[in-house]
């Protein structure tokens, strides 16, 4: 936005104060009193919890998780939850950039695809876990083809865009400046696509993550999941609460691990 | 309303305002069709062989067989109640608080960080929580729904509400515009194009989440009818519900696409080009 000479420097500081506001600025802005609320709330739980049984008090929280920690089952699910994970978004990363730059590219796949593609976009994902388990079994895979299959439409949406944008721009330029195939890819392609994929990848994750522990609850494949549903199953109650305490906190830190290998890229854009 | 219609915008009007239905894909449909009579084909000759996938002539009778039963009629009703109502709740209860919150600095302040804290809760895994809580019921099926599906739109009306072009308050103070002037003609219609695409996510995250609970332990609805399908050995019935439900979703999605754009049509116009 260009600031007119209109608005005058009086009016500056409160320009300023404006753009803090704006999106982009806004994530790194949320002012940290706001807890409180929470934090008195936890604090009364606490204190008057014990006697509800549907409502533990967090101390009890988190003696039941320490108590999962003793049996050495914790650690184990974290790392499957997050095994599953990795591979599915790198799958779902793959097959969406591939599908997304091959619709964006001829309008003709475009219309072709369309339809079945907004079909399975559609289709609820817990929907598909118990065909998935007829037909492949409780298995690894199960896990992996569901999640792929829920969570690749950000990544193909985004890159489907800048698939399209694509063609017109490069397409002169790269032929103007007598390029190379080769040169045509990393000069200009993938600078222009690589922030899209970025960008749908961090819609994904929180996505990916969601759906991993949605076959986990739902199935036995192993996982934190799977420890959740067991511990509903037998009413431990507290482990519940705690183990979705686990979940936030590992929700939380692929955030951030997502974040900052956006960052990471984003430092090889030209400009 | 048309303070946010840019001269673009405007241009783009007439186009989006034909009905959807009157440019149908043909082309992609008889693909979709040319993809199931392949599997039917595949199937035929043995190509494709695992044990449990039924051929689409096999899920089409399935389905015929469920609806004559009165079970799928039953099942669709009960997860597209749930869906439409826990979304709806979800609508009404996150647009008041987001906007709530944005228009009020102080309150925002003082809460935000709290709702970040509860909108990073991964949404499945409250469901084994909302099955000890409220057992096996409607109860828990709603409060699933309608608290996974809140944030997105929650979001979208802060957010919406929240970034405003610095020049319209300019506008809005030199045209004398008292404080429910600004919100109705100036906060509320630039949020809406926000608000529609978290409304959009928010039906697809509610439907998926009616499923889930569906699933774990409602007795009603698709999710139930899949699991007793699944215990069954009956492949036909379980593909005919996840086809049932992948067009109700599709269906949802575009009556709201359409619902948006003959309200809304100058804000559509501007989302279509953003993102079609």
């Amino acid at each position: 936005m260009k600031p007119t000479s209109a608005s005058t420097t009086g009016s500056s500081r409160l320009r300023l104060r404006r753009r803090d506001g704006s999106r982009n600025a806004r994530r790194g802005t949320v002012p940290v009193r706001g807890l409180l609320p929470l934090a008195v709330l936890l604090l009364i739980w606490q204190l008057t919890g014990g006697s509800e049984p549907n409502f533990p008090p967090p101390s009890d929280w988190w003696s039941s998780i320490a108590t999962l920690q003793d049996e050495g089952s914790l650690v184990p699910a974290i790392g499957q939850t997050l095994k599953s994970f990795v591979i599915s978004l790198v799958i779902a990363t793959v097959i969406g950039s591939l599908l997304g730059f091959l619709v964006g590219q001829s309008r003709i796949t475009d219309r072709m695809l369309g339809p079945t593609l907004e079909f399975l976009r559609f289709t609820p994902a817990a929907a598909i876990i118990p065909v998935v388990v007829l037909l492949v079994g409780y298995e690894e895979k199960t896990k992996v083809i569901v999640v792929v299959l829920g969570s690749v439409w950000p990544i193909l949406l985004q890159m489907r865009q800048a698939s399209r944008s694509l063609s017109q721009e490069s397409h002169d330029l790269a032929r103007s400046l007598r390029l190379s195939p080769r040169q045509r890819v990393m000069k200009i392609q993938a600078p222009i696509l690589l922030p899209s994929i970025v960008l749908g990848v961090r819609v994904a994750a929180p996505l990916c993550l969601i759906l991993v522990l949605l076959v986990e609850i739902t199935t036995s494949v192993p996982g934190l999941g799977n420890l959740m549903a067991h511990a509903q199953q037998n009413f431990l109650t507290p482990q519940v609460y705690g183990l979705v305490v686990v979940a936030v906190v590992l929700s939380y830190l692929i955030n951030i691990a997502i974040g900052m290998l956006a960052n990471y890229t984003a430092r090889y854009q030209p400009r | 309303m048309s303070a946010t219609l840019t001269p673009d915008a405007t241009r783009a009007v007439p186009r989006s305002r034909r009905l959807p239905a009157l440019r149908a894909n043909w082309i992609g449909l008889s693909t979709a069709l040319a993809l199931l009579l392949l599997w039917q084909l595949l199937d035929a000759t043995k190509v494709l062989n695992f044990t449990y996938l039924p051929a689409p002539s096999e899920i089409l009778s399935a389905a015929k067989g469920l609806w004559q039963e009165g079970t799928l009629q039953h099942n669709l009703a009960h997860t597209l109640e749930v869906a439409v109502l826990g979304w709806a709740l979800a609508a009404v209860i996150g647009a008041a608080s987001g906007f709530l919150l944005a228009l009020v600095p102080v309150l925002g302040d003082w809460v935000l960080a709290s709702c970040e804290v509860m909108r990073a809760i991964p949404g499945v895994t409250l469901a084994p929580l909302s099955v000890l809580l409220f057992g096996f019921s409607l109860q828990m099926e709603l409060v699933l729904v309608v608290y996974v599906s809140l944030w997105p739109v929650f979001m979208a009306a802060y957010v919406g509400a929240h970034s405003r072009d610095p020049r319209r308050a300019d506008v809005a103070r030199s045209l004398r515009m008292g404080r429910t002037a600004q919100v109705l003609k100036m906060v509320a219609p630039e949020a809406a194009a926000e608000l529609f695409v978290s409304l959009r996510l928010a039906l697809a995250v509610a439907l998926n989440l009616a499923v889930l609970a569906e699933i774990i332990g409602n007795p009603d609805g698709i999710g139930a009818g899949l699991t007793q399908a699944q215990s069954a050995l009956q492949p036909g019935k379980m593909f005919a519900y996840v086809i049932v439900v992948g067009l109700l979703g599709v269906i949802l999605n575009w009556l709201l696409s359409a619902a948006f754009r003959t309200l809304l049509p100058g804000v559509a116009a501007n989302l279509d080009r953003a993102e079609p």
